[in-house]
């Protein structure tokens, strides 16, 4: 019997059947498991509708299978004839059916792309943001950092600056374009006289003594945009005034315009005055080195002069006009002499006599000599003497001649309004260890222009034969020689309140017994001051 | 005058249907093979749907195991749909004389002399050997892209 068995075909019908079903199913369930465990993505959708349908397939195939096979078994064919038809009808539904599910991978698959692209884009964006916070954060911690960092700095260099500003002990003040003072400091106040609610009201009009400077000084910063060394004057509160050096800068807007200046002024007030000083100092040295040289040149024939016309008026009769006139010439030398005797004086070429005397005894002794005088043209005489005065080394008939030559000045500078006070006074310096001796009048006072010149020779104010001019150039060789100061102020300031009062004030200053050894060794430095 | 088209042609065209009913242009009638063809049809239908599946998987650069598993279901899927396509083909050729159950179902043969039509018959009656492999190829498919999914979720996590 050729031919071959159909039973194997059978077998394998019925057991591939079953495992159709099983792994489609199996299939299936995994894909629902996708489904579940990601529900948005389209792709697991796309493969559990493809799976489902793939078992609906394989259900309808293997059950018909399965069907028949058994029909056949149970030599029922017949029946499978009519089931048949449905059943492979069924089949083919089911077929189509997957295939049509099938060909809807492409569109699952783009949906899946774009969205999975967008949550791509979207993931990157989210991590660039996240990178951008981090950077952000990190940068803003930086930038916190930072700005401490910055502000130390500023808060050091403003301290700095500050410090600076307020303990320099020159003036140092920040001036707007409307020439108003927007800031001083405090050693700027004290150099001008002023309290600290005053300078919110400051400006440069009051400060500056002369208005042209004003003007120059806003000149020269617009046009070179600062200033170096400009030389000056301030006026201070109380009037008096101050010379000062002053260095400037321009500041500039954000478009460059000018809109005030800050600036320095240094005080030379004293350096001037020392400088004066100095230049008055040279002057009566080289003026006393000449003076003693032509007295001494003079003093010889002026001698012979006298020894000879004596000696003739003893040849003529005192009637005779050749008496009278050799009377004359002995006169004239005389007077000659005397003007020789006070140049050698200044130049303290003269001898003297030193020894220990009491300044309220001298002075006593001139007021004693001169009140009389004073009185009768109505000057009142104020005497103030000191109690335990310390002794003074020097020559008592010289010192008397220094208040004589003082008293005598000062009743000149009071003749003119017909009368006035006249203060002596003597007080002790217990920190310079001076004896001091004050001569003030109420007179006119001494014109600026002329103060540099009272203690030259033959300098005089008053009127052709009332004065030689050597009155204050001996008075200040005296004092010089006892190792002294004299000081000149006029107008006078006074003590107690600060008020700048009429006339003029000398004062002697003088070292006391006890010191004078010492300030011999220094009698060099003893130089005139005026005020 | 085009919107006016309709309304003239739809009634002209229904009456002349209406006015000649020699011909039956209702409904067409089917004859015993149609289920054949259409079947036939089916699996050409399906060949066609899977061999687009392959390619699109392959064009969709999925990488992971699962979408090769799921490539393999679509070769073998398209081998069995030839296979059947071929043996329901066979089946018509064959006569039902060449089958012979004299002795019972489980005794039936496949009568001699063996021609190429009868061994190609025979062959694709056994075509669950290659659904069977191909459906498994698709359970493993689905729970290699399961398992990764949840992998990469455990990744993610961490």
């Amino acid at each position: 019997m050729n031919g071959l068995p159909l039973l194997p075909t059978i077998i394998i019908d019925m057991a591939g059947s079953m495992a159709d079903i099983i792994f489609s199913f199996l299939a299936m369930r995994y894909a629902l498991l996708l489904t579940r465990r990601q529900p948005d993505n389209f792709l697991w959708g796309y493969l559990f509708y493809f799976c489902m349908a793939l078992s609906a397939f394989s259900v309808s195939r293997a059950a018909g299978h399965l069907v028949k096979q058994f029909l056949f078994m149970s030599d029922n064919g017949d029946i499978w004839a009519d089931i048949a038809p449905y059943s492979g009808g069924f089949n083919t539904l089911l077929l189509i059916s997957v295939s049509a599910v099938t060909i809807f991978y492409n569109k699952s698959v783009q949906a899946y792309e774009s969205i999975e692209q967008k949550a791509a884009k979207l993931k990157s964006a989210n991590l660039q943001l996240e990178k951008a916070a981090a950077e952000l954060k990190e940068l803003n911690m930086h930038l916190e950092e930072k700005v401490e960092e910055r502000t130390a700095e500023l808060s050091k260099s403003e301290k700095k600056f500050r410090h600076l500003f307020s303990n320099s002990k020159d003036m140092i003040f920040f001036g707007d374009i409307g020439k108003n003072v927007l800031e001083i400091n405090e050693s700027g106040l004290e150099m001008l006289g002023y309290s600290p609610e005053d300078a919110k009201s400051l400006n440069l009009y009051q400060i500056f003594r002369n208005e042209e400077d004003i003007f120059t000084y806003y000149e020269l910063l617009s046009r070179d945009g600062y200033i170096k060394d400009f030389e000056a004057e301030f006026q201070k509160k109380d009037g008096s005034v101050i010379y000062v050096l002053i260095s400037a800068t321009a500041i500039y807007d954000d478009n460059g315009k000018m809109i005030g200046c800050e600036a320095i002024a240094k005080d030379l007030t004293r350096v001037k005055t020392m400088m004066e000083q100095l230049v008055s100092s040279e002057k009566m040295a080289s003026v006393g080195q000449m003076a003693a040289g032509v007295a001494h040149e003079i003093n010889t024939p002026l001698g012979i002069i006298l020894g000879y016309a004596q000696l003739m008026k003893d040849d003529f009769d005192e009637d005779s006009e050749a008496y009278q006139n050799l009377c004359v010439i002995e006169r004239q030398t005389k007077a000659s002499r005397k003007i020789v005797a006070d140049l050698l004086k200044f130049s303290r070429q003269a001898g003297s006599a030193r020894k220990d005397i009491d300044l309220n005894e001298i002075l006593s002794d001139v007021v004693a000599v001169t009140e009389h005088n004073l009185n009768l043209n109505h000057i009142q005489v104020h005497l103030d003497l000191a109690d335990h005065l310390p002794r003074v080394i020097g020559d008592a008939e010289k010192l008397r001649q220094v208040f004589v030559n003082l008293i005598n000045n000062a009743q000149h500078a009071m003749e003119e309004q017909g009368g006035g006070d006249l203060y002596l006074g003597t007080s002790y310096d217990p920190g310079k260890k001076q004896v001091i001796t004050r001569v003030r009048d109420t007179g006119h006072g001494i014109p600026e222009e002329v103060k540099a010149k009272i203690f030259d020779p033959f300098f005089t104010t008053k009127p052709v034969g009332k004065g030689t001019g050597l009155g204050l150039s001996v008075t200040y060789g005296i004092i010089q020689d006892h190792g002294g100061t004299i000081v000149v102020e006029s107008p006078v300031r006074n003590p107690d309140s600060g008020e700048m009062m009429q006339g003029t004030e000398f004062r002697i200053l003088l070292p006391r017994a006890e010191d004078t050894e010492t300030v011999a060794l220094k009698e060099e430095g003893g130089r005139p001051e005026t005020m | 005058m085009t919107g006016r088209l309709p309304i003239i042609l739809v009634p002209l065209l229904l009456g002349v249907l209406l006015g000649c009913p020699d011909h039956a242009w209702a409904l067409q009638s089917h004859g015993p093979p149609e289920g054949l063809y259409v079947h036939q049809m089916a699996h050409i239908h399906f060949v066609l749907a899977l061999g687009y599946l392959l390619w699109d998987i392959r064009r969709s650069s999925f990488t992971s195991m699962g979408w090769r598993y799921l490539q393999v279901f679509c070769l073998l899927m398209i081998v069995w749909n030839v296979l059947a396509f071929t043996g329901h083909a066979m089946g018509v050729v064959l006569e039902p004389h060449h089958i012979s159950t004299v002795q019972g179902y489980f005794q039936s043969r496949l009568l001699g002399p063996l021609t190429t039509t009868k061994i190609i018959f025979y062959i694709t009656k056994l075509d669950h050997l290659v659904a069977v492999p191909a459906l498994f190829f698709l359970f493993i498919g689905m729970r290699s892209l399961y398992r990764t999914v949840i992998e990469h979720a455990g990744e993610e996590k961490k």
